[in-house]
């Protein structure tokens, strides 16, 4: 089975599969990915949904995208208040 | 100094998974979603409101029929409400059900939200959101009116696709 993820949940499941892989190196990506995402599920990070075709696909809750957008102004508050 | 140079979602714990489960805990954050856009909704005064909170509730009952567990789904989430799941369930009225718990919704309202939805579940194109398919259709008492027609019980209803 091929997931579908949308972009920004791409990018962090490849990150914890990434991880992933690094504690289980024997163990399929498929396996390792499926995980992650139930696991992103239940934390609130992922959702499931419909796509167009009909196929189920998967991205990220509100939630989750609201942590993003906070990380990202931390991120960009820091670097304002810098001392380099 | 930077004090978080890296953004990540961080899982709090990771085990090996050999089948997609939809486990209790996937469930709950689920349901506090729905009753997040259930607050929000009690908390608007803005006329679209009605649209987020049924669009919630559409998506996830959408997903769940497209999988073929729909009603089992509905009956694990009043149950996980500790609401006594009736025997026959209706999932898109078990999700508003639940969702809005514990208030205590008209009947009346649920069943006109739940036929809407059922008729955009059969109609509307994916693509599409609830709340345009809905408005071009002539507001939420029209769909309803139009499951009633179509897709309802008795003479009327037909089976044709509009």
């Amino acid at each position: 089975m091929k997931f579908h993820l949308d972009k920004t949940l791409a990018l962090w499941a490849d990150v914890e599969v990434q991880m992933a892989k690094i504690h289980s190196p024997n163990v399929r990506r498929k396996i390792l990915l499926q995980s992650v995402l139930c696991e992103f599920e239940e934390q609130g990070l992922a959702m499931r949904y419909r796509r167009a075709n009909g196929t189920l696909g998967w991205k990220a809750t509100p939630k989750f995208s609201q942590h993003l957008s906070d990380a990202e102004l931390d991120a960009t508050d820091d670097l304002q208040h810098a001392d380099f | 100094m930077l004090s978080s140079p890296t953004f990540s979602p961080g899982l709090t714990r990771f085990r090996l998974r050999p089948k997609m489960e939809y486990s209790n805990e996937a469930l709950d954050e689920d349901l506090t979603r729905l009753t997040g856009a259930w607050a929000a909704l009690q908390s608007s005064r803005a006329r679209d409101s009605v649209y987020e909170f049924l669009t919630v509730v559409f998506d996830l009952v959408d997903w769940w029929m497209s999988d073929g567990k729909a009603k089992g789904r509905a009956r694990r989430i009043l149950i996980r409400q500790g609401i006594k799941p009736p025997e026959v369930t209706e999932p898109f009225g078990a999700v508003i059900i639940a969702a809005a718990h514990p208030t205590i919704l008209d009947k009346r309202m649920i069943s006109k939200w739940s036929r809407v939805l059922r008729y955009a579940a059969r109609y509307k194109d994916p693509a599409q959101s609830l709340g345009e398919f809905v408005k071009e259709r002539g507001g939420l008492n029209a769909c309803a009116a139009r499951y009633a027609r179509r897709l309802g019980r008795g003479p009327r209803a037909l089976v044709k696709k509009d």
